[in-house]
């Protein structure tokens, strides 16, 4: 695996042989909660992640104020850099605003669009002013306060009381500083809407949403299906948001039967 | 005059006899924008000026601000000063900061003046410039920035006056490039608040410059005709930026109005 910076971005490349596979993570993540996929799919792709700005070993050099905007500028940047071509881009949550962003802006650099419980609407008034009660709390009582309230929601029941899930996942959590959440979150109420232009999509695309994903709830997921003209709908029982995680065998099933595909 | 801080906020009372009078001031300035106002009103109102959060004097370096950050300082200067009741003058960000903070605590606001402002949130469009703005100002290029925006901010005639732009100059210099983008971030993430103001119950006064292109005539025509009751003032040949455009203008009919409304 080598590792570089990329305008301050830590981007890891397994550079296994085969068309390149991108992952981005979710909020409050960062590159390692896609360690299931890492392993399944490395040999046969070339698979890269990375720390979002702010989040993991990317220390943000601007004092982490940040739009969604830049968060997709740097999927396009990393795919500049390293040269890469007909990417295949997998984006959960947080991912999946950047990852929808960074297709609709460069559709040519990419062969597929994989979403995991994400959406394509904006955030409306009431999800912002929540974000702001969000970031007050973090910044006055710290990540600890919030961390287990948040997996709570985020996860299925089942997954929740899994001991070595829950400590696997609260361990990426606690790599992110207060600071780079914050401005993650208010990142994400910067993010516009992006139903209107991915109508107008062609590459496939595989829309993958957690059977009891509260966060970005099914519905979210078959407006985009509806409006999207090359897209697969799939299902991921036994879990919440973080379907990745929470059943990584249904989740690389269905993204490996749709990459042999593309 | 005294200069006090309220939590991280640079608080300026003028003192004064009277009513209290709070201005609210735009994007990327600082409460110095108001010199015409305060030296108009600060012997007939008890004038109180700030530094939103970032900007001017009120440096806050986390630089994670929001709509709702701005609103809530606006109302712990409010408290914070015991004033019970204010008057608030807005401009642009200013408006957008007394908008939210109104539809959080309206009990606070005798009146309202909003100028050169509007109700609606940042459309997508909006949003990508805001953010294409940031990438020109991390590179290094804050000057071609502020060229451009101050393009837009004012009337031709003043684009042109060197020493109206000196004026500006001046107050826009003490703002970082970080607090700058930060506070331009937090414009993007503010809500509508046209339902705010249409439920609105007290005197409100709309102003908006003949010549502002950033939020032109139309615009404050819609929010004057969501709240029944409320005045509409158009600035002749004044830009985004009337009060120190045209300020005898603003400051008279900002004075007609609260002594018709007789707060």
């Amino acid at each position: 695996m080598k590792k570089y910076k990329i305008n301050d971005i830590a981007v890891f490349d397994y550079e296994g042989d085969g068309k390149t596979l991108l992952f981005v993570h979710a909020f409050p993540m960062n590159n390692k909660m896609w360690y299931n996929q890492v392993e399944m799919f490395r040999n046969t792709y070339r698979v890269i992640t990375y720390d979002i700005r702010g989040f993991g070993k990317s220390i943000d050099s601007f004092k982490n104020i940040y739009t969604m905007e830049t968060f997709a500028n740097d999927v396009l940047n990393i795919i500049l850099s390293l040269g890469l071509e007909n990417v295949n881009i997998c984006g959960l949550s947080m991912g999946g605003y950047i990852v929808q962003r960074a297709v609709l802006k460069s559709p040519d650099k990419f062969a597929s669009m994989i979403l995991a419980d994400s959406k394509s609407e904006r955030d409306d008034d009431k999800g912002l002013i929540s974000r702001s009660r969000f970031i007050d709390r973090l910044m006055n009582y710290g990540i600890g306060n919030f961390a287990d309230e948040f997996m709570k929601r985020l996860l299925y029941e089942k997954n929740y009381n899994n001991k070595e899930l829950y400590r696997f996942i609260k361990g990426i959590i606690n790599e992110q500083s207060e600071k780079s959440l914050a401005g993650a979150s208010i990142a994400m109420a910067t993010r516009t809407s992006t139903t209107e232009q991915l109508k107008e999509l062609e590459i496939p695309v595989l829309l993958m949403v957690g059977e009891q994903d509260t966060f970005s709830p099914l519905p979210n997921t078959e407006r985009m299906h509806k409006i999207i003209k090359n897209s697969v709908m799939r299902i991921i029982p036994e879990s919440g948001h973080l379907t990745p995680i929470e059943n990584m065998e249904i989740f690389n099933k269905y993204l490996s039967e749709f990459l042999s595909q593309v | 005059m005294e200069k006090l801080k309220i939590g991280k906020l640079s608080v300026n009372d003028f003192g004064g006899e009277g009513k209290n009078l709070l201005f609210v001031h735009a994007f990327p300035m600082s409460s110095k924008m108001w010199e015409p106002q305060v030296n108009y009103f600060k012997d007939k109102f008890r004038v109180v000026t700030y530094d939103v959060r970032g900007l001017g004097e009120s440096k806050v370096e986390d630089y994670q601000y929001t709509m709702e950050t701005f609103a809530d300082d606006l109302i712990s200067v409010i408290n914070g000063l015991k004033l019970e009741k204010v008057n608030a003058v807005g401009l642009s960000m200013g408006g957008y900061i007394i908008l939210r903070a109104i539809g959080k605590h309206p009990e606070l606001f005798s009146s309202i003046t909003l100028a050169d402002t509007r109700a609606e949130r940042d459309a997508d469009a909006a949003i990508i410039t805001r953010s294409n703005a940031i990438e020109t100002i991390k590179s290094g290029k804050r000057n071609e920035y502020l060229e451009q925006f101050t393009k837009n901010l004012v009337a031709p005639h003043n684009f042109d006056n060197p020493e109206f732009r000196n004026k500006l100059e001046e107050i826009i210099s003490g703002n970082s490039d970080e607090s700058i983008c930060a506070a331009m971030i937090a414009l993007a993430t503010r809500t509508n608040t046209l339902e705010t103001l249409a439920a609105y119950k007290n005197p409100a006064l709309f102003i908006v410059g003949e010549l502002d292109i950033l939020t032109p005539p139309p615009v404050a025509e819609t929010m004057h005709s969501h709240l029944p009751g409320s005045k509409l003032v158009v600035i002749p040949n004044a830009g985004h930026l009337s009060n120190l455009e045209s300020p005898e203008y603003f400051n008279s009919t900002i004075e007609t109005f609260l002594n018709e409304i007789k707060v």
